[in-house]
């Protein structure tokens, strides 16, 4: 009898046991749910004091999501959340519209990459009017009422270009052609600025005085496939292919890439390409692609965030905050993917 | 504490013990229900929620809409109508504002109702000052309020919709989640129902067998009691309840019923015993008084013929002749009258003297008799006839043909619980191995006669009598060294003994 009782109790107890046990697994799962169901998330979002936007044209780039994590990381640091606006292939508002609502929703800060559009330094100037400060990022409107320019000094950039392109033009060559696609409407605008600086180091330099012949393709954009066809139209050309590509963005790079390849002229057109995708990185430790410029975006973001919040805070700021850039080439390359982790390992 | 609750559990009645074991078990399953019931009610709450952010979008972006046309009319037809319209909208629009939230989070849908907010509240005030402009009939600057107020109407409207699509996206994953979680809780609730339902199965069934048993194992045990098996019992049981009580009670019941059928079976053979010890002596009276009557003939006739000579004496002056007639008929008639009695210890003494008076008449005084009487022993009674055979026998086989002169000597002693009844005479005696053989109780019969009734009468009587073998014993010395019979007769008041029902 007593060992019937014995029995009865452990029953019991690994009864009660395996009920709580049940009960603790559901309230969990349950927790886990609501969680993931997103009922509960927005309970848990974090509060900020201030509200950044940041404009971008296209949502796509590699370069503007690397700009943006740093930016974000930045401002959450500085007590600010930036949203991020910009245009994909099913949006139908430029920059301009972003800049208009970004306005009309009277945020407290704006990121800008300026893109030359018309009209779109008239925003710039009547979003200052309005109180909220806006920060250029890459491209300048030093015209505008922007409070600052975050990126690169685009005399200096045309130099570095320039040096490059020396460096890697075959010395005793009669006759070459430098070829660089351009994405900027405006004729003031920072990537005129650096063709300008090229132009001039080519035509200034004594060696390369008569013989090299810079030419310049200017891509609209808004367009689909727009780069590709261009790109294309340079290889079929009866000229031929000129002998240096020069690419100021990440999609013209890979595809006059895919078109050095496909046309066979590796060697015969050397590609200067623009940051860092794991393709281009590929091609240049390859030796396939002569280099590629690659901007500091962590550095860009820091400084973006820091001349909004001093602008808020302070009235002022610095009119330009210089990112740095490098070129990579096939001898730097692996040492730069190296580092390259460990920044993001941090 | 536990020792408590199991002391409280013994002790309760077993109605009381079975209403709370389903009332317990019926707890247990109705609290398990209700928690199963209200998580799945949670649950299903939730689900209804969650499309709910969805309609409330929608219900803002009517309202928008609604002020949108409302302006657009009033505007193009200026009727107070409209304008009642757009204020009524506008009021809406606004309650709806309302519940958009307008803080800065990392949340991007909190963003984006912050967005609307605040498009919302600078598109409020464009279309307040179109409608202002309009009525100061201010042409350019109401047709350039209008403008960029549609402009914002449709970047709200463009947020609204990416809002809706996102929070129609996220509700959607969250009712997938929330439909799997609702199957996933009902194989749980299953898992836990069946769980405990066993448990109470099981402890329902085990305290009803702890009932049970026991009443089965009273079942069998009475079966056996009844059998006429008294050494059986219940096993115990320690509770207070009716089975405890009804347990302890019957193995209670077995013991006594035990107890009293042992002893109505000691009874019965004590009863026995008494019986034929009973029947044996009136066995030997019976003997006794049919060979006193073979050997006296007719008592009757013989005393009143006595007594006829008795009176014949007297006349004739003969006084000699008529004391020993007398004697010779109080002799009889005490040998006649108390065969069946018990007799007090001075009628023995008298029987023995007048016995002793008519052998000397009819010897020519050869006897010589002495007795020594203790007075306060006198009146204890004893069986009738016993003193009368002893001195018979001591003159028939101790001093009858001795050559001496022959004494006998009676001698009644008064000790504290017994008395002392001592015949001796200086007679033959007796030789060793017949005194063993007589003592043994071995003795032969072949010479007994006179009264006829012998030692061994008297002695078996006398044991009977008293239930001991050790009232009578025979000393001599030797050959013609005499022989002394002693009787330690237990002190016996006046009163008749268990003789008399032999009558």
């Amino acid at each position: 009898m007593e060992n019937g009782k014995k029995n009865l109790l452990i029953l019991v107890v690994f009864g009660l046991l395996g009920i709580v046990f049940l009960t603790m697994l559901t309230a969990t799962f349950y927790s886990y749910v609501l969680k993931q169901s997103g009922v509960e998330h927005a309970e848990n979002a974090q509060t900020y004091r201030y509200h950044y936007v940041m404009i971008i044209d296209d949502l796509d780039s590699q370069f503007w999501k690397d700009v943006y994590e740093s930016v974000q990381k930045e401002a959450a640091r500085n007590d600010a959340y930036v949203e991020l606006k910009g245009r994909n292939q099913s949006s139908e508002y430029n920059v301009v519209d972003f800049m208009d609502m970004s306005i009309a929703a009277k945020v407290d800060g704006i990121l800008l990459e300026f893109t030359g559009e018309p009209c779109l330094e008239e925003r710039i100037n009547e979003a200052t009017d309005q109180g909220i400060p806006v920060v250029t990022l890459l491209n300048d409107a030093p015209t505008t009422k922007r409070k600052s320019y975050i990126g690169i000094n685009s005399y200096e950039l045309g130099l570095l270009y320039g040096n490059q392109i020396l460096n890697i033009l075959p010395k005793n060559r009669s006759h070459a052609r430098v070829m660089m696609l351009l994405h900027d409407n405006s004729i003031a605008s920072s990537q005129s600025q650096i063709y300008k600086q090229i132009n001039n180091r080519m035509v200034t330099s004594k060696e390369t005085k008569g013989r090299i012949k810079s030419e310049v393709i200017k891509v609209p954009s808004g367009r689909a496939f727009e780069s590709e066809e261009i790109v294309r139209n340079l290889f079929q050309n009866a000229q031929g292919p000129p002998n240096i590509i020069l690419c100021m963005d990440e999609v013209d790079t890979e595809a006059v890439y895919q078109a050095v390849i496909d046309y066979n002229c590796v060697g015969q057109t050397q590609v200067i390409g623009y940051y860092k995708s794991k393709a281009t990185l590929d091609a240049v430790r390859k030796g396939t692609m002569a280099m590629t410029l690659c901007i500091d975006t962590r550095q860009m973001g820091v400084y973006s965030v820091q001349a909004l919040t001093e602008s808020i805070k302070d009235g002022r700021t610095n009119s330009f905050y210089s990112v740095d850039l490098q070129f990579v080439t096939k001898e730097n390359a692996l040492e730069f993917i190296r580092n390259q982790r460990s920044v993001y390992e941090k | 504490m536990k020792n408590k609750w199991k002391c409280f559990w013994d002790n309760l009645p077993i109605s009381r013990k079975l209403f709370l074991e389903i009332a317990v078990t019926a707890v247990v399953l109705f609290a398990c229900n209700l928690f199963i019931y209200a998580q799945i009610n949670q649950m299903v709450e939730r689900m209804n929620t969650v499309y709910m952010s969805n309609v409330n979008l929608n219900e803002l972006s009517d309202a928008l809409s609604n002020v949108q046309n409302y302006i657009y009319k009033y505007l193009q037809v200026k009727d107070s109508e409209s304008l009642k319209n757009y204020y009524r909208s506008e009021q809406d629009y606004k309650k709806l504002l309302e519940g958009l939230n307008q803080s800065v989070t990392d949340n991007e849908i909190q963003i984006l109702e912050k967005n609307i907010r605040n498009m919302s509240n600078g598109y409020l005030r464009i279309t307040e000052e179109a409608v202002q402009s309009k009525r100061g009939q201010n042409v350019e600057k109401y047709k350039s309020s209008y403008e960029s107020a549609l402009r914002i109407f449709q970047f709200i409207n463009h947020d609204i919709s990416v809002l809706n699509s996102r929070q129609f996206k996220n509700n959607s994953a969250s009712y997938q989640t929330l439909q799997a979680a609702l199957q996933y809780l009902e194989i749980i609730s299953s898992v836990i129902l069946v769980i405990v339902m066993i448990i109470s199965l099981t402890v329902m069934i085990m305290m009803t067998k702890d009932i049970v048993t026991p009443l089965t194992n009273l079942a069998q045990t009475a079966k056996l009691v009844g059998q006429g098996n008294f050494n059986v019992k219940v096993p115990s049981i320690r509770t207070g309840d009716e089975l405890g009580i009804v347990t302890a009670t019957f193995n209670q019941m077995v013991d006594s019923l035990a107890e009293y059928v042992n002893k109505i079976k000691e009874s019965a053979e004590k009863e026995q015993v008494m019986k034929e010890r009973e029947l044996l002596m009136e066995n030997h009276l019976k003997e006794a008084q049919l060979k006193y009557l073979q050997s006296q003939i007719n008592p009757h006739f013989l005393f009143n013929s006595l007594n006829a000579g008795v009176q014949l004496a007297m006349m004739e002056d003969a006084e000699k002749t008529s004391v020993f007639m007398e004697r010779m008929a109080d002799f009889f008639r005490y040998n006649v009258k108390k065969g069946l009695e018990d007799a007090t210890i001075r009628e023995e003494v008298e029987t023995v003297e007048n016995y002793i008076y008519i052998l000397n008449v009819r010897f020519a005084g050869d006897i010589h008799y002495e007795s020594r009487i203790d007075e306060q022993a006198m009146d204890f009674s004893v069986p009738s006839m016993i003193l009368q055979p002893l001195v018979e026998n001591a003159v028939s086989h101790g001093i009858r043909d001795i050559e001496w002169q022959g004494t006998i000597r009676l001698t009644v002693r008064n000790l504290q619980e017994i008395i002392e009844i001592c015949i001796e005479d200086n007679g033959m005696g007796i030789e060793e191995e017949k005194l063993m053989e007589i003592n043994s109780g071995n003795e032969t019969r072949k010479n007994l006669n006179s009264t006829g009734i012998g030692l061994t009468n008297v002695r078996s009587r006398l044991s009977l009598y008293y239930n001991s073998e050790h009232i009578f014993r025979i000393f001599s010395e030797g050959k013609n060294r005499g022989t002394r019979v002693v009787l330690r007769i237990p002190k016996k008041g006046g009163d008749s003994n268990v003789s008399d029902t032999g009558c």
